[in-house]
């Protein structure tokens, strides 16, 4: 599957977090930038309708940061 | 027509503060305020039991009518904390009320979509049984089986019961109803001693199978958000709540939004709702009910106001 950062950061937008998009590190873990389990709960929704693709709980460590969740389902 | 003729709230005076809890579990404001939306938790009183809620509620609603007990044919409690394995709560609350012989109680053991489950039920029962008024309770106390330790849930419930009179001087009648179950995933939301949630599987339920439930029973009826003047949704959290409303696309001021002051009050949080807007509500207004949580379960119904 071809994910860019830009799609990744497109779909955190659309969640409407609290994090601030302008500053929003892709290397970072999003929950220590404003994103908080909630708002992780829905970015994990908007990826799987998305990309239709059913992630699971044992794999959400591999989902942290925007590089992370671009290299995850860039090997689905 | 039978239908919903009054209904009454009990909600215990003790809350829990949420904002007390903020160092405890690292939260902020805007999470107690704006994400959860829950301020406060109502707590009942210790040693206080489903039955207990459920009379307290009868209480009120005998201050706002003049409901006669010798009329009540029917009584019906939905709860998942029954006061007992053995016996159901109705025939305790029944005793408690000191209801007729001739009238029939059974227990509905739903959560969060127990009062449209029970609504339907009530209504078809004295429908099919020729019965002229009846009682239909919702009555949870979360308190008794939350870990007060677990971010999830410590945070969310609140305790509360409310009894709605059934009878054929109905205000409120209902349209149709739609019911679902996905018990495949029974194990995300569950007691075993104390209660364990998948927050982010249930959110995701609850996101993708309400608003497609709620336009699949509005197509159903060739309705349309425009002839819906109110969405009462199970008050699981705001953000889900928030949630389904985007998804909805339907304007903020057609989904109350009523947890803040006492917490997810499970099966009772629909009637707690709608027994402050039923004198709001215009005569030929339509409204949906639309709940979902434990099982997985869910259900809608599409409510009208008749005088």
């Amino acid at each position: 599957m071809k994910i860019t950062i830009q799609d990744i950061r497109d779909i955190i937008e659309k969640a409407e977090t609290m994090a601030e998009m302008d500053e929003l590190a892709n290397d970072v873990p999003l929950t220590e930038q404003n994103v908080d389990s909630l708002d992780m709960a829905n970015i994990l929704l908007l990826l799987e309708e998305t990309y239709d693709v059913k992630i699971p709980d044992t794999d959400l460590d591999q989902l942290q940061s925007v590089d992370g969740i671009v290299a995850y389902l860039s090997k689905k | 027509m039978l239908g919903i003729e009054s209904i009454a709230t009990y909600i215990p005076d003790t809350k829990k503060s949420n904002y007390e809890l903020k160092e405890k579990f690292e939260l902020d404001d805007d999470f107690i305020e704006n994400k959860i939306g829950v301020k406060y938790h109502t707590v009942k009183d210790r040693g206080f039991k489903s039955s207990d809620m459920c009379v307290k509620a009868f209480e009120n609603l005998q201050k706002q009518t003049d409901v006669n007990i010798e009329e009540i044919e029917c009584c019906i409690v939905v709860t998942q904390n029954p006061d007992f394995n053995i016996p159901h709560t109705s025939a305790i609350v029944h005793g408690k009320l000191d209801l007729p012989s001739n009238c029939a109680a059974f227990d509905i053991a739903l959560g969060c979509s127990g009062y449209v489950y029970g609504l339907s039920n009530i209504i078809a029962f004295m429908k099919n049984n020729g019965m002229k008024k009846g009682l239909l309770f919702t009555s949870d106390q979360y308190s008794d089986i939350v870990d007060i330790n677990d971010k999830n849930t410590a945070l969310l419930f609140g305790d509360a019961a409310t009894v709605s009179l059934i009878s054929e001087d109905a205000v409120l009648s209902s349209v149709d109803f739609s019911f679902g179950t996905n018990g495949k995933d029974y194990k995300e939301l569950v007691c075993d001693d104390k209660l364990y949630m998948n927050g982010r599987a249930v959110f995701s339920f609850t996101a993708t199978t309400a608003p497609k439930h709620i336009k699949a029973l509005l197509e159903k009826n060739n309705l349309t958000d425009e002839d819906i003047e109110k969405y009462y949704l199970h008050q699981g959290s705001k953000y889900i709540v928030d949630t389904i409303r985007k998804r909805l696309k339907t304007d903020a001021s057609k989904v109350p939004f009523a947890m803040a002051e006492y917490g997810n009050t499970v099966s009772s949080s629909i009637p707690i709702m709608l027994a402050d807007d039923i004198n709001k509500l215009k005569k030929d207004d339509k409204v949906i009910l639309s709940a979902f949580g434990v099982g997985l379960s869910w259900a809608s119904a599409i409510i009208q106001k008749i005088k």
